[in-house]
């Protein structure tokens, strides 16, 4: 049941990653664009946003890698193998590339602020069309990410 | 003993800047001053003087009194111009009001700003000596009251100034301004004030560049935090550190521009910098606020972000005022019943004297009685006269919280010939 919970945590904190940058890109546009409304004065700060972000997504990515590695272990084990369709491995790939890809960036070059957040929407956004995706085109397997 | 609250001041709204500076008293001219005023004969008095309002509160005044008071203000102003024409006098509940509203922020030329609740308790304390106790228990209401309205409405809330929205706007980019670092370019005064309210909110101010070295170099000492002082052109290296650039410099054309700025931006790394133009004519070359991660305001869009607060707080006026005239009526409920204690006192000691009296000559035609009879006696009589008082007592302080108290103290005099309550 581990690698459930751990797929669960990650995605939720990668949703929180995705309401923080969401938030920050909103925020940005009316601090730039001098409007002082109630975007204004309810949103969190720009920074708060910025590091909510990073952390969501810096703790979220390994825990749903985990998790899911985890799952392809218990496959593996208990059902001895498994068959899925090849287009799911690569497409899950594809999104696990893409949040890596968001987190290195993050993390190892340092980026911060509108580019940071676009890239996490974009991670996010990834995974969430994958997994529409597979749960339409086949039904059921969708717990494999 | 009279009792009344008097005001005599003046504020704002009724004396131009000039006139206030010279009705000003600074802390160490207080207590002589109110000192002369009580001499013409008031009971209490306390004196409120800041750069926007000079307010004597006087307990027990009389028309002597307030003379005084103007003969003071005349005396300052000193070109024969009359006080009396820039102030205003206000009796009782009315002058209540007034302390009241001004430790609420609803008389402050800032509607709702803080401030003044510091002021109004340095005031009661420079004055402790003389305020007496009516005006003791008034100040120390007019601090809860001050605060009941803040906590209760929003006359405080959001940044009513432009220093304010500066920190409001910084705030909103960085969250905690605790330990960012700023630089100040130019050493006006409006950034210098600036600057000062940052730094109460946590900023360090790290670098004053000015065209003269030696206006930076004061500037610098003045916002403490061991700020360094430079010519301007080497300030623009500091683009790649700083967080907050405040540029007030006194230059005709923008002193901040693209080409200067850019390459040390570049180097920040996407970290958002908060530039802050208050300057006219304006420093910051606009194109400076297409910088990524740049963020540039200037004067306008500050008073916009003070504009917008004072209109939030305006909106909360009739609240504020509902709580202050609720807090009035609480204070003269006191007040009344402060009326009939001397007159109480009266009638209790005439009483007590009647009780001993009668005790005495007891005692002499029962010379029989042993110490422990006699002090039995005793005690029957103290216990009679409390049981006989007890109901009356009660009765009168009832009454004079309801503001009633006046009809029944004039009765008890007219009974008793007391002399107190008239």
């Amino acid at each position: 049941m581990l690698h459930v919970a751990l797929s669960v945590l990650g995605l939720a904190l990668l949703a929180l990653a995705f309401i923080a940058a969401a938030l920050y890109l909103v925020q940005f546009r009316e601090l730039k664009a001098k409007r002082f409304g109630q975007v204004f004065q309810v949103f969190p700060p720009l920074e708060r946003l910025d590091l909510l972000n990073r952390s969501a997504l810096v703790v979220g990515f390994p825990a749903l890698t985990l998790g899911v590695l985890l799952a392809v272990g218990y496959a593996v084990r208990f059902t001895g193998g498994f068959r899925v369709d090849p287009a799911q491995v690569v497409w899950g790939l594809f999104t696990w590339a893409v949040l890596g890809a968001a987190v290195w960036l993050r993390v190892g070059r340092r980026w911060t602020g509108r580019r940071a957040a676009v890239l996490s929407i974009a991670g996010f956004g990834a995974v969430l069309l994958v997994y529409l995706a597979l749960k339409i085109t086949t039904p059921g397997t969708e717990r494999f990410l | 003993m009279s009792l009344t609250v008097t005001l005599v001041g003046v504020n704002h709204r009724t004396a131009p800047l000039d006139v206030r500076e010279r009705f000003a008293h600074g802390a160490h001219e207080v207590p002589g001053a109110l000192r002369r005023v009580l001499e013409a004969g008031a009971s209490g008095g306390v004196l409120l003087s800041t750069c926007n309002r000079t307010e004597f509160y006087l307990s027990g005044a009389s028309d002597a009194t307030t003379d005084a008071v103007w003969a003071l203000l005349d005396g300052r102003l000193g070109d024969g111009r009359p006080a009396r024409g820039y102030g205003y006098l206000r009796r009782d509940r009315d002058a209540v009001r007034q302390v009241y509203r001004v430790a609420a922020g609803l008389d402050s030329m800032i509607l709702g700003e803080s401030q003044i609740q510091g002021q109004v308790r340095d005031a009661w304390e420079l004055s402790r000596g003389l305020a007496g106790p009516v005006l003791h228990r008034l100040f120390q209401s007019a601090l809860l009251v001050g605060a009941r309205v803040r906590s209760e409405t929003a006359l405080g809330r959001g940044a009513a100034s432009a220093p304010a929205a500066a920190v409001a706007l910084a705030g909103k980019i960085f969250g905690d301004l605790q330990g960012r670092e700023a630089l100040i370019l130019g050493a006006g005064d409006m950034a210098e004030l600036a600057a000062a309210c940052l730094v109460d909110a946590g900023v360090r101010v790290t670098l004053v560049a000015n065209r003269t070295p030696e206006r930076a170099r004061a500037v610098a000492d003045r916002l403490g935090g061991g700020a360094a002082a430079q010519s301007l052109d080497d300030a623009w290296e500091h683009f790649a550190v700083a967080d907050i650039v405040i540029a007030s410099t006194a230059a005709p054309h923008a002193v901040v521009t693209w080409a200067r700025i850019a390459p040390a931006v570049a180097r920040r790394g996407g970290r958002p910098l908060c530039v802050l133009d208050l300057a006219v004519p304006r420093d910051v070359e606009p194109a400076v606020g297409q910088l990524e991660n740049v963020f540039l305001y200037d004067l306008d869009d500050l008073q916009a972000v003070a504009g917008q607060a004072s209109a939030e707080r305006r909106a909360e006026i009739p609240r504020a005022e509902q709580i202050v005239d609720e807090e009035v009526e609480h204070f003269w409920a006191w007040h009344d019943t402060l009326a009939v204690v001397p007159v109480l006192k009266e009638f209790r000691g005439r009483m007590e004297a009647v009780r001993t009296a009668e005790l005495e000559r007891v005692f002499k035609q029962l010379q029989h009685l042993s110490p422990e009879d006699r002090d039995r006696l005793e005690r029957f009589s103290e216990s009679l006269l409390n049981k006989f008082l007890h109901e009356p007592t009660l009765a009168l302080k009832r009454e004079a919280e309801a503001g009633d108290g006046y009809l029944l103290v004039e009765a008890l005099r007219k009974l008793f010939h007391l002399e107190h309550g008239e």
